[in-house]
């Protein structure tokens, strides 16, 4: 048998072992990164359409002075849910979207490391956008604005269940966004091609893990405000609420401490994608790589840092201003390093000049023009003279059309041929660029007159004494353009798959790994995992691509029959284990349907629904993990070329493990800002918080439950294996109980009725979230113990229990974390 | 050991801007729990106390971070290597710019007021 026979038979094997089942059935079960990442983009692209319809009837409304389209309310709603949809159902899921799809071909993986995690999370967040736009069937669409500012949207000024539809439903999105987080930071981190090291890592793949930890970090904020406000809305803890020591003002930081790095998160990947595309068309390496791989990691975290300067005119005092206004001025430095990096690998290439490069100079001119009135706002002076202007309305949207839509629009035309095996038609593609380009400006620029002419944003309509009328009818005709340009872009990516050339090969003589794959991409990328020992492993050694195909190297071995892909060290890429991953399964669709119906159950106050359905989620989530790898003894595996590996659950540092640890990271994220909440609130309340006192703090029982909340982790530290592991989990989870009755008690004393005060919400609060982290952990307990028994942890298998153990003391740690705020901080106050 | 830890991983590439992010935390903190506290009337070293306080902060991080650049350039002259040369070049990158950051956040409290 040749070569290429033998790669041909084992495509056969591999599409055999990496197909779907057969049919809609088949389909609905599909956990595969190329599908569910092309769900993430095409869904995505769907909301961009949708919301992009809703801001045209916005502008129509406004084209002229007194125009009637559409009444005050129902533009609320347009651009509440324009924002809304723009912001969570496009910009944050279609990045994701690509980084799914795109990070194991780049990385010379087969597939990501938790694909059922991808897959669920796909489901949350179809589901998620469509419990937000079932607000419209019950006439309660969110008026609010996409900020949700309170007292506004507090069930005072919005008695219906419009917010809550928002607050749910966004909600719901999250879970998406922070699986797909943990799934990519886990991918890149263990599964890269051999000696794929840091420095030799695609940019896009540095992008996205940066993007990937402060999606981490920066939506838990958003969620625990969102849980606080809708406590508020449905049992009245007064978080919020000045009168009963609650804050407005709590909301405006913990959304926008998601909400700045927010605008990163969406701009970084698109720049990941620039600094993928302009290289190829340049024909040479970015100059400058460690420099650029610097600048994102500094954009990351002075991002963190920027969040007060949408707070400026709340009366912060002029130093703190200063201090966010400084911040804000820094983080322009890493931005232009990057856009200087860029020019300079277009100065010093060979450019050519495809459909993908009109875009990348289309974000060159609108992103430097949006970051330059970026720097504008971020000066606090000027900011108090154009705040909640049309000034920002142009600013934002030359930012984040510039900075996020440019690229994504060139990396549909670079990457179109993974997708779907076509180029499609430059002609139109030409035509399309010019019309979103020139559509685009003539909407946009005017707008910053219209601000500076005094214009607020958000009125429905204005009179013909105002002088906006001009610039306005400009900017709603320019609309038009933009929307015949979009539309020109859907027919030519529509067309193309009939009428496109057929595309072969790596398309545009690119360097980087994805370029190896098929075009259309196959469900498992290679055939063989080749090494890696340059950043462009195409370009210097263009036969690489050739021999994979062949199954000359890694992983060409399909007899065991299952799905694997390789793990490598975080550093340096050394071959470290076989990873093996699960094939398609109902379990994520199934598990998403039940966690709809926990929030459809809490939307509709049938808390009885909410309960069975996170029940039910849990049991199916508790199959998921059951149904992991290790039931049978690990045995080395032949990953080829002399090399043999263990199974990944065998190994001290498998992906479950690394999973875990980051959903703890997430997780801190979410705690902290409930800390923030209780400090916060502290620190604006001019009376004592708590009046100090013994008998306020509860200090003994809860020195008590603490005590036996850090016993069980030192318990669950020692017992190992055998008969030691059931008695030693069984006493820790005994201990957890213990706390939970002995700090109940405690906060009976401090704080019986949690409607009381912001003061008592907390404390209960604070309490449950450490309660649900010990219902989970006892689960857990529990799932351990079954497996012990069953005997399917031993010696070598012991990822379930390493799981467990550091979720454990996670939890516990957040307990003692609690028990120092809520006793030990108020005794010394 | 500071030296291993800051050119030897992700997490100590990123050392300057963790401190960065740190000071900048602390330096709103303790000027809004000082403005709470009404502070700012009380004197020291010829200015009020939460002013001079956030100065020391300032110099402290300007301080460290320093040294966390050295440390990180000399390990670049000194690597014999790509693999720690590249880290340590980021790293010191990332010291560089944490330095600049640190200057351009900590000057406001040599010149503004604080609780106004």
């Amino acid at each position: 048998m040749t070569n290429a026979d033998a790669g041909s038979s084992l495509r056969e094997r591999l599409d055999v072992i990496w197909g779907a089942p057969p049919g809609w059935r088949g389909r609905l079960q599909v956990v595969n990164h190329t599908a569910v990442g092309q769900r993430f983009i095409i869904t995505g692209f769907v909301f961009f359409l949708i919301a992009g319809l809703l801001a045209m009837v916005m502008r129509a409304q406004i084209a002229i002075p007194g125009a009637n389209i559409v009444d005050h309310e129902t533009y609320n709603r347009l651009f509440t849910m324009h924002g809304t949809t723009m912001m969570f159902l496009f910009a944050v899921p279609m990045v994701e979207g690509f980084a799914l799809y795109l990070i194991p071909k780049m990385i010379g993986a087969r597939d990501l490391v938790f694909p059922r995690l991808g897959a669920y999370g796909y489901w949350c967040y179809l589901f998620g956008g469509l419990l937000l736009y079932s607000s419209f069937l019950f006439d309660m669409v969110p008026a609010g604005g996409w900020f949700m500012y309170v007292p506004l949207n507090d069930k005072e000024f919005a008695p219906d269940s419009s917010v809550d539809f928002w607050l749910l439903g966004v909600t719901f999105v999250e879970i998406s966004s922070i699986s797909g987080a943990i799934e990519l930071i886990a991918t890149i981190l263990r599964a890269r091609a051999p000696g794929m090291s840091l420095r030799r890592m695609p940019l896009f793949a540095w992008y996205m893990l940066v993007v990937a930890f402060m999606i981490l970090i920066g939506f838990p904020p958003l969620v625990m405000g969102s849980i606080l406000l809708e406590l508020q809305r449905t049992v009245g803890l007064p978080f919020y609420d000045t009168a009963a020591g609650g804050n407005p003002l709590l909301w405006q930081h913990l959304f926008w401490i998601f909400g700045h790095p927010e605008v990163y998160i969406i701009f970084l990947p698109a720049a990941g994608m620039l600094s993928m595309i302009i290289p190829t068309f340049a024909r040479r390496a970015i100059v400058g790589y460690s420099w650029v791989v610097l600048s994102v990691l500094a954009t990351g975290f002075i991002s963190f840092m920027l969040w007060a300067h949408h707070m400026y005119t709340v009366g912060l005092p002029y130093l703190s201003q200063s201090f966010f206004s400084a911040a804000s001025l820094a983080v322009v430095i890493p931005s232009g390093i990057q856009i200087f990096s860029w020019i300079a690998t277009l100065w010093t290439g060979r450019p050519k000049f495809e459909v993908p490069m009109l875009y990348v100079f289309g974000f060159f001119f609108t992103f430097v023009a949006g970051g330059l009135t970026g720097v504008m706002v971020a000066i606090a002076p000027f900011d108090w003279q154009v705040h909640d202007t049309h000034f920002v309305v142009a600013h934002l949207h030359y930012v984040l059309f510039g900075g996020m839509v440019f690229p994504l629009f060139a990396a549909f035309y670079y990457w179109l041929p993974k997708f779907s095996g076509r180029v499609p038609s430059k002609l139109l593609a030409r035509a399309a660029f010019w019309l979103i380009f020139l559509g685009f400006n003539i909407t946009f620029l005017p707008m910053h007159l219209t601000g500076f002419l005094g214009m607020p944003r958000r009125v429905y309509t204005y009179g013909w004494d105002v002088g906006w009328e001009w610039t306005n009818l400009i900017s709603t005709v320019g609309g038009f353009v933009l929307t015949a340009g979009i539309g020109a872009l859907v027919a030519d990516l529509v067309l193309h798959f009939r009428y496109g050339r057929r595309a072969e090969g790596d398309v545009w003589g690119a360097g980087t790994l994805e370029w190896a794959v098929d075009n259309p991409a196959t469900n498992y990328n290679f055939v063989s995992i080749g090494p890696v020992d340059d950043s462009h492993p195409l370009w210097s050694k263009p036969e690489l691509a050739g021999r994979m195909h062949r199954g000359e190297y890694y992983l060409a071995d399909t007899s065991s029959g299952q799905r694997e892909t390789l793990g490598t060290s975080t550093l340096d890429g050394e071959p470290q284990q076989v990873i093996i991953l699960p094939k398609p399964t109902p379990l994520p669709l199934i598990s998403a349907v039940f966690t709809a119906f926990f929030f459809i159950g809490i939307l509709s106050s049938l808390y009885w629904l909410s309960a069975a359905s996170i029940a039910a989620t849990v049991i199916t989530m508790l199959i998921w993990a059951w149904q992991n790898g290790s039931l049978t003894p690990p045995k080395l595996i032949d990953a080829g070329l002399g090399l043999r590996l263990p199974p990944h659950y065998s190994t001290p540092n498998a992906p479950g493990l690394w999973g875990t640890g980051l959903t703890l990271a997430g997780d801190a994220s979410l705690f902290g800002s409930l800390l923030f909440t209780y400090y916060y609130l502290w620190a604006v309340w001019p009376e004592p918080w708590p009046a100090s006192g013994t008998a306020e703090t509860a200090l003994l029982p809860a020195s008590l439950a603490a005590a036996a909340l850090a016993a069980s982790s030192l318990i669950v530290a020692i017992a190992r294996r055998g008969v030691l592991l059931h008695i030693g989990l069984t006493a820790a989870a005994l201990l957890s109980v213990v706390y939970l009755v002995l700090e109940y008690q405690a906060l009976s004393q401090m704080a019986p009725k949690p409607t009381e005060s912001a003061y008592s919400a907390v404390l209960w609060t604070m309490y449950g979230f450490v309660a649900t982290h010990i219902v989970i952990s006892l689960l857990m307990n529990g799932f351990v113990q079954a497996r012990q028994w069953r005997g399917y942890i031993d010696a070598q298998r012991q990822l379930e229990p390493r799981v467990m153990r550091l979720f454990w003391h996670g939890t516990v740690i957040m307990g003692i974390a609690t028990y120092a705020t809520i006793h030990l901080f108020a005794e010394v106050i | 050991m500071l030296r291993r830890l800051h050119t030897g991983g992700l997490i100590g590439i990123n050392l300057g801007l963790i401190v960065w992010s740190a000071y900048f935390v602390l330096l709103y903190a303790l000027m809004s729990l000082g403005c709470r506290y009404a502070l700012d009337a009380m004197q020291a070293l010829g200015s009020n106390i939460i002013t001079v306080a956030l100065a020391a902060i300032v110099i402290t991080t300007l301080a460290f971070i320093g040294y966390l650049t050295w440390l990180a350039y000399d390990t670049w002259r000194h690597a014999d290597d790509n693999r720690t040369r590249f880290r340590a070049a980021v790293a010191g990158l990332v010291d560089g710019i944490s330095l600049v950051s640190t200057v351009w956040v900590g000057a406001p409290v040599f010149m503004v007021t604080p609780c106004y």
